[in-house]
């Protein structure tokens, strides 16, 4: 398939239908325009400050001299200060992209504990469906730190039997400052025992980590999110890339 | 940056900066007026550019930025345009090219468009786009695949 021809056929027919002189015309009233709000915002600013001022100095000077001056003063910047000066941040709230399900309300709760990476961690079920033969998928989740998602009921695996895992995630909401990756670790989880597979970041938004089965029989495939907020995949899939007899 | 020079950017890449605002956008309106406020930047800008390809990224770059603030910003999480949700295309030609490309999801969108319409390498496309090389290499790899899928689907919708 040529792309660049494709390319190039689907977007002869996007261009700006108004000419040049019009364009020009309009960025230069847009320019006037945003002057003027200018002008009107420092004033309005100005106004505003000198108010402020006003009122402020006179409500400090009252609460100063309240016996309730020692109880946490709340500012408008989303900072709470202690009467010892001792500055928190407060956390920014982290939710899942929109259209994304978080595990907690996709998932089935089924442990509590330790696992692996030694530090406590909440388990959660969350069932695959099977998008092609022999690969599995879940889609659009997002999963706290600590928690780990095992993916789907279990595989009976034949001896030497190649699994490969794959994670797809989506870096694009605001919260995600590190776009060099995030921390995950995947496992499989054989006669109740977890055994960890990798560890360590994504490259980039993708990871994709490959397992053949030392023995036959029925093993369970685990994610970790072992960052310290929330992760937003776009798919996880598992996928038997041979030989595969059926879960 | 001298008036003359301004109209010549003009003249060279405002359809080009309106194609990757339509592309990231979706949408006539808000990618016309994504358009006329890179131009206005420009206008205000202080610096000089050695050559019109540092031009051009600088103006990409600024395009890609706008577009993402506007997708991030409240109005439009809370509203839907209403060429988006009636589907109306504002061109006068019909393109079924273009319809099938714009389904794609835009992280997969946006790199094939810039690779393969404007012609940029995986590591350019990463720096105007603020990601790793693997990053687009893989969306590029899937954007690819994604498409086929597509355009298999049509194929057999129009034959039967």
């Amino acid at each position: 398939m040529n792309y660049h021809k494709l390319f190039k056929d689907a977007f002869s027919s996007v261009s700006l239908q108004n000419d040049e002189e019009s364009f020009v015309k309009s960025v230069a009233e847009r320019k006037n325009t945003m002057e003027n709000k200018r002008k009107i915002s420092v004033k309005k600013s100005v106004v505003a400050i000198c108010a402020c001022v006003f009122f402020s100095v006179g409500t400090i000077v009252a609460a100063a001299e309240s016996p309730e001056f020692n109880q946490f003063i709340y500012t408008t910047t989303g900072f709470v200060i202690d009467p010892d000066k001792i500055v928190y941040a407060t956390p920014i709230p982290q939710y899942p992209i929109d259209g994304f399900s978080s595990i907690e309300n996709i998932g089935k709760p089924i442990a509590e504990g330790v696992i692996k990476q030694e530090f406590p961690t909440e388990m959660y079920f969350v069932e695959l469906k099977e998008c092609t033969e022999n690969k599995f998928i879940v889609e659009k989740i997002a999963y706290d730190n600590g928690q780990t998602i095992v993916l789907g009921d279990g595989f009976e695996l034949e001896e030497n039997q190649c699994v490969k895992i794959t994670i797809d995630a989506d870096f694009t909401a605001e919260y995600h400052t590190d776009r060099n990756g995030e921390l995950v670790a995947v496992g499989y989880i054989y006669d109740n025992v977890a055994y960890d597979i990798f560890s360590g970041r994504t490259d980039g938004e993708s990871l994709s980590v490959d397992f053949t089965a030392d023995n036959a029989g029925k093993y369970s495939f685990y994610i970790i999110n072992c960052c310290a907020g929330l992760q937003n995949y776009d798919s996880v899939s598992v996928e038997i890339t041979n030989n595969y007899s059926g879960a | 940056m001298s008036e003359s020079e301004f109209l010549r950017l003009v003249k060279l890449y405002r359809q080009t900066v309106f194609r990757v605002a339509y592309c990231q956008l979706k949408n006539y309106t808000e990618a016309e007026d994504i358009t006329e406020e890179v131009f206005l930047s420009l206008y205000t800008y202080n610096g000089d550019f050695n050559e019109d390809s540092h031009a051009k990224a600088w103006l990409l770059r600024v395009t890609m930025n706008k577009c993402r603030n506007l997708l991030k910003s409240a109005y439009r999480r809370l509203s839907v345009p209403f060429e988006e949700a009636t589907e109306k295309f504002v061109f006068a030609e019909k393109n079924e090219l273009l319809d099938v490309v714009m389904t794609l999801k835009p992280k997969l969108r946006i790199p094939l468009y810039m690779y393969y319409y404007e012609e940029y390498s995986v590591k350019e496309i990463a720096g105007l786009l603020g990601e790793k090389e693997t990053t687009i290499t893989t969306r590029l790899s899937r954007g690819r695949k994604k498409l086929k899928e597509l355009l298999t689907k049509e194929d057999k919708n129009e034959l039967s």
